[in-house]
C-alpha cells in the first residue's frame, strides 16, 4: 500500500527498458489486501514515446512510433495540449477502513468522469476553442459523453490540479458526475496498450469482473516531457494508465460458486462459535480461521497469457513490508503467499513456477520473457492467516477526512456542509476546489466556519482557517461558479464550513432527461499541500501537493415541472373553452320563437337572390361615395 | 330575446331569487349533507379504482428473492444476541449494534439528540452501506426502532433489519446507498435523526428516496399478517407506487395485508362496509397524524421521503419471519431500480382496500361542498337576518377588527402555550379543563352576554340595533372565514379539512337570539357550540379512540407537542382557523338582540 503511494505519479519509477527507437513499455500489477476481506488491485501501464524534435510535424512523429498510441498524439498536437488527464471513477473509497487512496489520490477522480488539460494558446478564448475540439474528439475515443463538456461546466483552476501559471499555458478542467462508468470505457483503454489485452497483465482485464467491484478508478495521464538528454530541443510523450479496483474477495469467490445470490448451504456457514450456535442458530463471523486462498483468475475472471515480451511486466504484492521496506517480523506477518502455477492439460501435474520465496526483494514476480510457446498461467494467491489481521497502519491512514453534504430539503434553497476532520497532530494546509453549476446561486456571505475539537466540543479559536479564497461567480448559462479556498486545518480538530445557495428555475428545454432524478453536483477536490521553504518572501508561496482526495458527488433536486402537464392543461382548457363558448353564445344570441313566427319572418326577409346582392353592392358604393363627398 | 333573457324573465316571474335567499340555510345544509354523503358514496362498486404500478421501473417481485434458508440462521443468531440486551441501556445496546454493523461492512455512527421535554440526551445508531454501483447520491433507509409503537422490545424487528443489512452487503447490485437506522423509538428519536440528517450529521449518504420502518416485537419465528401504515403528518402520504409495491410484494409472498388496523378476521373482505371502514379509519388516522404517536412513517414527512411502516402482527400464524425479509428485499430492489424520484403515481389518495383506492379528483368534491356550505351559511346570515345591508356594512369595520383581534389573541395564546416553561402535563390538563369550561359556557350564556353588552354601546341612541347588526355580521364573517380555511387546506390535507368541516358544521345553526327567535334557538345554540368546540372534540376523541391510552390528555399533549416534535400544523390550524370561528360564533350565539325597533323587514310578510 505504502510502496504504491510512494511512487510519484508522473515520473513512475518502474524501470523502463528503452527499446532501440527510444520508446518503452512497462506494466505492473500490484495487489494490496485491505481490511474486511477487501483486495486492492492496481494495473499500472507506462508507455513512453521515442524522442523527437519539438518542431517536427505530427506525421513525421507518428512514423517514428511503434508502441505509442498514434491517435492520441495527433489529437494532442492538433489542440496544442501539453498535458491531459482523464479519470473514470465509480463507487466509494472507504477511507475510514481502507486508508489512503492509492497513489496518494493522484490516480483517482470523483464519481463519474473528470478531465483536465494544459493547453498552450495565445489567449483564453483560443485555449477554450482547442479544449472544445479536444473533448469532442475524446468523446468518441473513450465512448463517453465528453462532448457535453461546454462553457457551462468548464473551469480554469487557480491553485489545484498542478497549475504552474506558465505564460501561454492554460489549465482547463471539467467533470461529468452523472457519467456511468462501464465496460465500454475499458475497451478503448485496452486498445491504447501495445499488448492490446492479449498478453501480459492486460490479458487479465475483463470488464465484467472489473466493474463488479466495490470501487473502480481508471486514470489516463498523457504528458509532454522536455528531454534534457540530447543537445537539441527534443521532447517525448509519456502515457501512464492506472486501473484501480477494490474487490471483496469472499464476495467475488462466492459469486463464482453461486452466480445467483442464493443462501449459503448450512454446513458452509461461517459462524461465531463463541456465541450460541446450532443447526438453526448462527451468529455471522468475518473470521476465516482456515485463511482464505484464491486464484488470481477467480478474481479477474481470466488467466494470464504470455506472449513475446514487449516490455517489463511484473506482478507485485505489497503486504508484508513496512513503509521502509523492512520485512514484518514472522510472528506479526500476514502470511500472504504468491504462487504461480503453470497450467497444462492436467492441472494436477502442473508444476510450480515460483513460490513466495521466489519473489524478488520488492515482493514482485517478473513475468518470464519469451516463453517457448503461448502459455496460460494460473496465479494462486494464498492468504494463510485470517483477514481480520489486516489493519491499516497509522502511516496508511489519511491525514484528513472530508465529507460534503447538502442541508435542507426545500426546492428553492439549500446549503452545503463540508466537514474537515484532522485527527493528526499537525496542522494541515490544503486547497479546497469546488465547481458549481450556474443554477445554484451561491451566497458566499453566508459562509460560516465552526471549529470543534475531536470530541465535538466547541472551541473558540481565532485561528485563521481560510488563508486565501479564489472565487469566480457563475454567469447564467455561460459559466459555472468556481470556488477555491486555501485553508489551514488545525490539528486535532473538526472544521465545519457551511454556506447556502438558491436554486434557480431552468428553462423548459434545459432539463435533462430523467429530470426527476435530480441534478448531480461534481465532487469537491481537496489537495493537501506543503509549502516550499523558499528564501524569497514572494507571494503566493510555492507549494507541493502531496495528497488529493475527492468528496462524494451530491444530488440536488430543482423544481421540476410535470412535463406532460402543459399538454393536459392545454387540452382540457381548450375543451372547456369550446363548451362554454358554445353554451354562452347560444344563450346570448339564440332566440326561441314559434314555427309560425319563423315563417313570417322568413317571408318578410328580402330574398337573397342575385338582384339582392347587386342592390346591396350598389348601396354600399353609394354610401362610400357620399362619405367621400362629405369629406 | 335571447335565451338568457328568457331565463332571466322566468327567474323574475317566479321570484326565484328571494326564494333562493330564503332557502339558503336549507341549501347550505344540503351542501353539507352532500359533502358527508359523498364519502359514503365512494366505496360503492364503480366509484373507486384498482391500484396499479405507475412507474415501470419498479417491477415489483420480478426478481427472485433469496432471503431464506440459511439466512434464517443468521437472523436467529442476531436475535439470540439481541435477546440478551433487553435489560441493557440504550447506550450499551447501541455500542453492540454498532459493532455488528461495522462487522457487516457498514460505516456506523451514533447520533445524539435532546428530547424537547428532557435534559438528558438520547442516542440513535445508524450505519451506511455505500452503493457499489451507480453514483451513490441517493439512499434507501431501513428503520428498526428499539421499542415498537406499542412500547414493546422490537427484538425480531432489529434482528431482521440486521440480518437484512448483512445480506444486502453481500450484493454488488445496489445503485443506492443503504442506511440502517436503529433509533430509540420511532417517534421523536427518529424524527430528530431525520432532521439532523438534513442539517448536521457528519456521516450522510445522499438524498433519501424511500424508508421502511420495521416493527416485529417478540422472538417468535412466525406471524399472522402484515400491517401496513402510510399516513404522514400534514396530510402527506407516501407515493402510491411505494405503497402498491409493498402491498403487491407482500401478497405475492402469500401473506395477508391489513390496512388501517383491520382485524385478522376481516382482512380478506372486500365489501362496501369493509371499504367504508378502511376509508373512514384512513381519514381519521390522517386527521390525527402527528397527534397519535404510533406509526413511525410520519416522521419522514416534509423531507420528500416516501416512507411506510411494516408491522408483523401475531406470533403464531403461518408466515415465517424470512417472508417479511423477502418483502423488504424485493421492495428495496424495486426502489433500487428507480432512475428518478417517486413522482409517477398519486401523492393524494385514500385507500379502501389493499388493492383499491380513490384518487384526489374523486374525493375532493366532498370537502368542496363543505366549503360551499359554510360560504352559503355566511351569505344567508347576511341576507336573511332582516337588517338592511347599509346597517350591516356600517358595522363592518368594527366587526372585522373584533374578529381580527379574536384571531390574533387566539394565535398568540395558542403559540404561547407551546413555549410555556412549566411542566408539560400541567399545561395539557389546564388547557383541556379550561377549554371544556369555555365549551360549556354558552349553555349558561350569561357571562358572555354580560361581557358583550357594553360592546354595542357605541351608538347610544339605539344600542341594540347596532349590536344586532354586529352580531349577525360577526357570525357571517366567522362562517366565511371557516369556508376560507377549509378551502385552503382541502387539497393538501383533505382529511383534516373534512373532519374539521364536520366538527364545525353545527356553528352554521347558531343564531343571535332575537325577539323573533323560536324558543328552541337558545338550546340549539348551546348544543351546537358545545358540539363544535375543539376541546369538546378533543375530549370525545380521547374517550372514543382506544389508541389514546391516557385519554383526552394524551390528545391534548399530541396537539401541543406535535408542532415542535413533528412540524405538524394541526394545532396551528386549530388556533388560527377553528378557535376564532368558534369564539366568534359563541359570542353571537350568546347575545340577545332586539331588531324590531329598527323596523326589521319580515321576509314572510313580504312574500
Amino acid at each position: 500500500m505504502l510502496l504504491l503511494s510512494i511512487l510519484p505519479l508522473f515520473f513512475c519509477s518502474v524501470l523502463a527498458i528503452r527499446s532501440d527507437g527510444g520508446s518503452s513499455f512497462a506494466e505492473e500489477l500490484s495487489l494490496t489486501p485491505l481490511p474486511n476481506g477487501h483486495l486492492h488491485t492496481n494495473f499500472n501501464f507506462n508507455i513512453t514515446s521515442s524522442e523527437f524534435a519539438s518542431q517536427s510535424n505530427s506525421s513525421s512523429i507518428i512514423s517514428n512510433f511503434n508502441i505509442f498510441p498514434n491517435s492520441l498524439i495527433n489529437l494532442l498536437s492538433q489542440t496544442n495540449t501539453k498535458n491531459l488527464s482523464i479519470r473514470f471513477t465509480s463507487g466509494y473509497w472507504n477511507s475510514e477502513s481502507w486508508g489512503k487512496l492509492p497513489h496518494d489520490g493522484h490516480t483517482s477522480g470523483g464519481n463519474g468522469l473528470e478531465l483536465w488539460a494544459k493547453i498552450e494558446a495565445s489567449s483564453k478564448e483560443e485555449a477554450f476553442t482547442n479544449w472544445r475540439f479536444l473533448v469532442n474528439s475524446l468523446s468518441g475515443f473513450f465512448c463517453a459523453s465528453l462532448n457535453f463538456i461546454d462553457e457551462t461546466i468548464t473551469t480554469f483552476p487557480e491553485y489545484s490540479f498542478g497549475n504552474t501559471h506558465d505564460q501561454g499555458i492554460y489549465l482547463l478542467r471539467a467533470a461529468l458526475p452523472r457519467e456511468p462508468i462501464c465496460t465500454e470505457n475499458l475497451t478503448p483503454i485496452i486498445k491504447l496498450l501495445p499488448t492490446k489485452g492479449r498478453a501480459g497483465i492486460s490479458s487479465l482485464l475483463d470488464g465484467h469482473k472489473l466493474f463488479d467491484s466495490k470501487w473502480v478508478s481508471t486514470s489516463i495521464d498523457l504528458n509532454t516531457i522536455d528531454s534534457h538528454n540530447s543537445q537539441e530541443d527534443s521532447i517525448y510523450y509519456k502515457l501512464v494508465i492506472n486501473l484501480n479496483n477494490v474487490f471483496n474477495v469472499p464476495m467475488s469467490l462466492s459469486k463464482i460458486k453461486r452466480p445467483l445470490p442464493k443462501p449459503i448451504p448450512g454446513e458452509e456457514l461461517n459462524c461465531d462459535y463463541d456465541k450460541f450456535y446450532d443447526a438453526y442458530h448462527c451468529f455471522p463471523s468475518n473470521v476465516y480461521n482456515e485463511g482464505l486462498s484464491f486464484d488470481l483468475d477467480k478474481i479477474f475472471g481470466r488467466k494470464l497469457k504470455i506472449d513475446e515480451k514487449i516490455g517489463d511486466s511484473k506482478i507485485c504484492a505489497y503486504v508484508n513490508k513496512t513503509a521502509n521496506g523492512e520485512l514484518i517480523p514472522e510472528n506479526e506477518k500476514q502470511n500472504w503467499e504468491l504462487q504461480g502455477v503453470l497450467s497444462s492439460q492436467n492441472k494436477e501435474t502442473g508444476h510450480l513456477l515460483f513460490a513466495y520465496a521466489g519473489l524478488d526483494e520488492n515482493n514482485c514476480y517478473s513475468i518470464p520473457n519469451k516463453p517457448e510457446k503461448r502459455e496460460e498461467f494460473d496465479y494462486k494467491l494464498e492468504l494463510k492467516n485470517s483477514y481480520n489481521n489486516i489493519r491499516i497502519s497509522d502511516e496508511d491512514k489519511p491525514k484528513i477526512y472530508v465529507s460534503r453534504s447538502i442541508t435542507g430539503y426545500e426546492l428553492d434553497k439549500g446549503g452545503f456542509r463540508i466537514v474537515f476532520k484532522n485527527p493528526g497532530d499537525e496542522d494541515i494546509d490544503l486547497i479546497y476546489f469546488e465547481s458549481l453549476p450556474w443554477y445554484l446561486r451561491l451566497y458566499l456571505n453566508s459562509l460560516k466556519i465552526v471549529q470543534k475539537s475531536l470530541d465535538q466540543q466547541d472551541t473558540v479559536n481565532n485561528e485563521e482557517i481560510i488563508k486565501d479564497i479564489s472565487y469566480v461567480t457563475a454567469i447564467d448559462r455561460q459559466r459555472p461558479a468556481k470556488l477555491e479556498m486555501v485553508m489551514k486545518i488545525p490539528k486535532q480538530s473538526i472544521i465545519t464550513v457551511t454556506y447556502s445557495f438558491d436554486k434557480s428555475l431552468l428553462l423548459y428545454s434545459e432539463y435533462p432527461p430523467d429530470a426527476n432524478h435530480g441534478f448531480e453536483l461534481e465532487s469537491a477536490v481537496v489537495t493537501l499541500i506543503k509549502y516550499q521553504e523558499s528564501t524569497s518572501t514572494s507571494e503566493p508561496k510555492e507549494f507541493d501537493p502531496y495528497y488529493v482526495l475527492r468528496t462524494s458527488t451530491l444530488l440536488v433536486s430543482l423544481p421540476t415541472p410535470d412535463f406532460s402537464m402543459p399538454y393536459n392543461v392545454i387540452i382540457l382548457t381548450s375543451t372547456i373553452m369550446a363548451l362554454i363558448f358554445g353554451t354562452v353564445f347560444n344563450l346570448l344570441i339564440k332566440r326561441i320563437i314559434s314555427e309560425e313566427d319563423y315563417e313570417k319572418l322568413l317571408e318578410q326577409a328580402p330574398k337573397k337572390n342575385l338582384q339582392y346582392f347587386i342592390a346591396l353592392l350598389k348601396s354600399k358604393v353609394k354610401s362610400t361615395f357620399q362619405k367621400s363627398k362629405k369629406d | 330575446m335571447a335565451l338568457l333573457e328568457v331565463l332571466q324573465r322566468k327567474i323574475h316571474k317566479y321570484g326565484l331569487v328571494p326564494k333562493l335567499i330564503k332557502a339558503l340555510p336549507i341549501i347550505s345544509l344540503v351542501c353539507a349533507l352532500v359533502g358527508t354523503g359523498w364519502i359514503l358514496y365512494l366505496p360503492i362498486d364503480g366509484q373507486y379504482r384498482k391500484t396499479y404500478i405507475s412507474e415501470n421501473a419498479l417491477m415489483p417481485s420480478q426478481a427472485y428473492s433469496y432471503y431464506r434458508e440459511s439466512e434464517w440462521n443468521f437472523l436467529r443468531g442476531y436475535r439470540d444476541e439481541l435477546h440478551n440486551l433487553v435489560a441493557n441501556s440504550t447506550i450499551e445496546r447501541n455500542a453492540e449494534v454498532k459493532n455488528y454493523l461495522t462487522e457487516a461492512g457498514y460505516t456506523a455512527a451514533e447520533h445524539h439528540y435532546t428530547p424537547s421535554n428532557a435534559n438528558e440526551s438520547g442516542s440513535n445508531v445508524y450505519g451506511i452501506l455505500n452503493a457499489p454501483r451507480g453514483d451513490g447520491t441517493e439512499a434507501m433507509v431501513i428503520v428498526a426502532p428499539w421499542t415498537t409503537s406499542d412500547g414493546t422490545y422490537n427484538e425480531n424487528g432489529i434482528a431482521l433489519a440486521m440480518g437484512m443489512a448483512r445480506y444486502f452487503a453481500r450484493w454488488t447490485i445496489w445503485s443506492k446507498n443503504i442506511i440502517l437506522v436503529i433509533p430509540e423509538n420511532n417517534q421523536f428519536a427518529l424524527r430528530s435523526w431525520v432532521k439532523s440528517y438534513h442539517s448536521s450529521l457528519d456521516l450522510t449518504a445522499g438524498s433519501i428516496e424511500a424508508a421502511l420502518v420495521i416493527e416485529y416485537p417478540g422472538s417468535g419465528d412466525y406471524y399472522d399478517y402484515l400491517e401496513v401504515s402510510y399516513e404522514g403528518v400534514n396530510g402527506q402520504l407516501p407515493n402510491l407506487d411505494l405503497l402498491n409495491t409493498a402491498i403487491s410484494i407482500s401478497e405475492h409472498e402469500g401473506m395477508k395485508v391489513s390496512l388501517q388496523k383491520t382485524p385478522k378476521d376481516q382482512i380478506g373482505e372486500n365489501t362496501y362496509w369493509s371499504r367504508l371502514t378502511v376509508l373512514f379509519n384512513g381519514i381519521k388516522a390522517l386527521a390525527l397524524a402527528g397527534l397519535k404517536r404510533s406509526n413511525g412513517c410520519e416522521v419522514f414527512s416534509g423531507y420528500r421521503i416516501q416512507a411506510i411502516t411494516l408491522r408483523a402482527v401475531g406470533d403464531n400464524g403461518s408466515v415465517d419471519i424470512t417472508t417479511l425479509g423477502r418483502v423488504i428485499e424485493a421492495t428495496f430492489r424495486s426502489v433500487n431500480n428507480l432512475l428518478e424520484k417517486f413522482h409517477q403515481s398519486f401523492f393524494f389518495y385514500l385507500m379502501l382496500a389493499p388493492r383499491n383506492f380513490i384518487s384526489i379528483g374523486t374525493y375532493l368534491p366532498s370537502a368542496v361542498f363543505f366549503s360551499v356550505a359554510f360560504a352559503l351559511a355566511a351569505l344567508s346570515e347576511i341576507l336573511n337576518c332582516g337588517l338592511p345591508l347599509p346597517v350591516l356594512v356600517g358595522s363592518g369595520t368594527k366587526v372585522l377588527l373584533t374578529f381580527l383581534s379574536i384571531t390574533a389573541s387566539s394565535l398568540l395564546l395558542g403559540s404561547l402555550v407551546l413555549f410555556f416553561p412549566v411542566p408539560a402535563s400541567l399545561i395539557y390538563y389546564t388547557f383541556l379543563i379550561f377549554g371544556l369550561i369555555v365549551a360549556s359556557l354558552p349553555t349558561k350564556q350569561l357571562l358572555l352576554a354580560a361581557l358583550a353588552r357594553p360592546w354595542g354601546k357605541s351608538n347610544p341612541a339605539n344600542p341594540y340595533i347596532q349590536l344586532a347588526s354586529s352580531a349577525h355580521l360577526l357570525h357571517a364573517v366567522c362562517l366565511l372565514y371557516a369556508s376560507l380555511i377549509i378551502t385552503s387546506i382541502l387539497v393538501v390535507n383533505f382529511s383534516l379539512a373534512y373532519t374539521m368541516s364536520i366538527c364545525m358544521l353545527p356553528l352554521t345553526f347558531v343564531r343571535p337570539i332575537t325577539l323573533r327567535s323560536s324558543n328552541y334557538q337558545e338550546n340549539i345554540n348551546a348544543v351546537s357550540l358545545l358540539l363544535s368546540c375543539p376541546f369538546f372534540i378533543v375530549l370525545l376523541i380521547g374517550i372514543l379512540d382506544g389508541d389514546f391510552t391516557n385519554g383526552p390528555v394524551e390528545v391534548m399533549q399530541g396537539l401541543l407537542t406535535s408542532w415542535k416534535d413533528f412540524d405538524c400544523w394541526t394545532w396551528s390550524i386549530v388556533i388560527v382557523g377553528w378557535i376564532p370561528v368558534w369564539i366568534g360564533s359563541a359570542v353571537c350565539g350568546s347575545l340577545i338582540v332586539d331588531e324590531s325597533e329598527y323596523g326589521v323587514v319580515d321576509l314572510k310578510k313580504d312574500l
